[in-house]
């Protein structure tokens, strides 16, 4: 895929983008879809999955996001947005129509063509679902190049689940092998209960071909390696998508400075071999 | 390499009152007991032989606090500040040391790449930098073990004292001179016997400048000692003031915050410098906090300048000024630091396999 890259003359500046659909996915979660207002944009921004974009809610503040939609859709760009702090909060009370600021993408997203011809194992944790629908759905678009497809999704609880009608449909699709699990169920909850590392047990991975996505909040990484190493997924086939504090995006204010590596613009999607060279990253 | 001059000391005043047409002047002035460095509105006031500056001459540069930008909210519009920048006066910054230079040149590839920092880069430009070779050592500082007691480049004009209360001038860019060409008659052509003066300060400075730290093996030492209880001690001391991030000439960390403008109708983008020693640094919204404890916040640091930043840009992030130790108001010394950090060889967890 050729990426345009859009040559600007002040990295800071932001677009202007509009929010054209606001779709609540839990009591903290929404998903917000953003168009840009000037319409050359619509070609120029392309991404890969698993890329991200710094946000402006001007007089409020800056913050970068996982974009969630997949660069298969053309013309608009979808956000999964937790409602955590200022810039969040203020998001959260936008109305379709209302105009932000956005720049990027930025980070080295996922590798997509070498993923190619593999089986793929995404391990989403919670909110960690965001950034990996964009490679699930490129993956469903794109499905003949790509081996066998397993998602595990765990989550607190049945009212966290992100993505509701989504994982219908994958669940519906003969080629994804979606596993969804709580880590408490509730009276109507018949499916799995426990942490995700738990649907670990309920597959057994041929992991010659095998490469793992994961994406979590920081616990999450910890266990999920254990498994993938447990099972035989080499260190190099184990992507992990990290988050860190962001205030540029672009490498200079060194707040997401891991060990050598800057996780704007390095990752956010390292290795495990990567990951294990820094210091403290996980 | 463009042929060299010889100054008079003291014709460094004609030079500033000729510069002062074209540029506003910055360069070393007293303050109480130290140097700053500062506004030179009388040269007079110039101080060409200091020691060292509270601040690094960083902030011409990054200044503390910076609008990168201004929001009409009520037209949504997003107007940035570059223009404003690159019509400000040119300036003229006197008597940088080579620490310093080099400082600056840590800066230039913090800025530069890819995404280049316009702003950073706008200031550069309007900015000649008459840089100065120091024969002898200050009392904090330790350039020689950081190898940044020379430069090769980052400067405009280069001055060296020699004998007869004169200046040995490199020239090292067309900016540097066009300064010559602005008070030409104070310039002498060097000639053999100047260029003996030369060799002499350097032979001096060679003598005089001790070389006190040794930080061959850096990478080792601290891979090794990562996990070592020496940070958790020297961390006990340590009270997260950032004042060694404040001083330092290659800190570059910066925080981004909106003010809006009590109509709600406006607002402004500003960058701060910041500092991996406050706790906020790396907190995440949620309340994850990626260094929570003071003491790894304070191994952060060195790590980022001794090592990371070492692997990615291939030379280390300190230039061995010594501002750090200057200002930290609980007396811990870097030079200390990397002593006992080369000095750590028993066995214990090593960086990379130790979890």
């Amino acid at each position: 895929m050729v990426q345009l890259q859009i040559k600007k003359e002040n990295v800071y500046v932001p677009d202007l983008a509009k929010l054209i659909k606001k779709r609540k996915m839990t009591e903290w979660e929404t998903l917000f879809t953003f168009e840009f207002v000037e319409g050359r944009m619509k070609d120029l921004f392309t991404y890969k999955p698993g890329q991200f974009v710094q946000l402006s809610m001007f007089g409020i503040g800056e913050a970068p996001f996982s974009i969630s939609s997949s660069p298969t859709k053309r013309g608009y760009l979808e956000l999964g947005i937790r409602k955590t702090g200022d810039v969040t909060n203020k998001i959260h009370e936008l109305e379709v129509g209302d105009v932000v600021g956005i720049r990027g993408p930025y980070g080295n997203g996922f590798p997509t063509e070498s993923l190619k011809g593999r089986d793929i194992l995404f391990v989403a944790g919670g909110i960690g679902l965001v950034p990996l629908r964009s490679l699930i759905n490129y993956v469903i678009d794109n499905r003949d190049d790509f081996g066998e497809v397993t998602i595990f999704y765990g989550t607190r609880s049945p009212d966290l689940l992100l993505f509701k009608d989504e994982l219908a449909a994958w669940e519906a699709l003969d080629d994804i092998d979606l596993h969804v699990t709580v880590d408490a169920g509730d009276d109507d909850w018949k499916g799995n209960v426990g942490v995700v590392t738990t649907l670990f047990k309920k597959k057994k991975f041929k992991t010659e071909n095998l490469s793992a996505v994961v994406c979590g909040p920081p616990i999450v990484y910890k266990f999920v390696v254990k498994e993938l190493l447990d099972i035989g997924v080499g260190k190099d086939q184990i992507l992990l998508s990290l988050e860190r504090k962001m205030k540029c995006g672009v490498g200079k204010c060194a707040h997401c400075q891991i060990g050598h590596k800057l996780t704007c613009i390095d990752g956010p999607v390292f290795t495990l071999f990567q990951v294990e060279q820094m210091q403290e990253a996980i | 390499m463009s042929p060299p001059y010889v100054m008079k000391r003291t014709d460094i005043k004609k030079l500033v009152e000729a510069a002062s047409n074209e540029y506003d002047v910055f360069g070393p002035v007293k303050k109480r007991s130290k140097h700053v460095f500062g506004k030179i509105d009388n040269p007079d006031n110039l101080v060409m032989d200091y020691d060292s500056t509270i601040l690094s001459p960083r902030k011409y540069f990054q200044p503390q606090n910076e609008v990168m930008m201004s929001f009409d909210l009520e037209e949504n519009k997003v107007e940035d500040t570059l223009d404003e920048l690159r019509a400000m006066r040119p300036r003229l910054l006197m008597a940088v040391h080579s620490c310093d230079l080099n400082g600056i040149l840590h800066l230039d590839r913090v800025f530069g790449g890819e995404y280049t920092d316009k702003y950073y880069f706008a200031r550069r430009e309007k900015t000649t930098i008459v840089g100065i070779n120091c024969l002898d050592s200050c009392e904090y500082g330790f350039c020689r073990s950081m190898n940044t007691h020379h430069v090769v480049e980052g400067y405009d004009l280069f001055l060296t004292p020699i004998s007869g209360d004169r200046y040995y001038v490199q020239v090292g860019t067309a900016k540097g001179e066009h300064l010559v060409h602005m008070a030409r008659d104070i310039f002498q052509e060097a000639g053999p016997e100047d260029f003996g003066a030369f060799k002499a300060a350097l032979k001096h400075k060679n003598e005089s400048l001790p070389h006190e730290v040794d930080v061959e093996g850096i990478n080792e030492y601290l891979d090794l000692s990562f996990h070592h209880e020496f940070w958790d001690k020297m961390a006990e001391d340590c009270v997260n003031c950032g004042a060694c991030a404040m001083v330092c000439p290659t800190c570059y960390c910066y925080d981004v915050v909106d003010d809006l403008d009590l109509s709600l109708t406006s607002a402004d983008r500003t960058r701060k410098w910041d500092a991996c020693l406050f706790q906020e640094f790396a907190l995440v919204a949620g309340g994850h906090n990626f260094r929570e404890s003071p003491a790894a916040r304070f191994k952060y640091r060195f790590y980022h300048k001794m090592r990371g930043f070492a692997h990615d840009q291939g030379i280390l992030g300190c230039t061995g000024c010594g501002r750090c130790t200057a200002a930290c108001p609980s007396d811990i010394s870097i030079k200390d630091v990397l002593k006992e950090l080369s000095g750590i060889w028993e066995v214990a967890p090593t960086a990379q396999g130790g979890k």
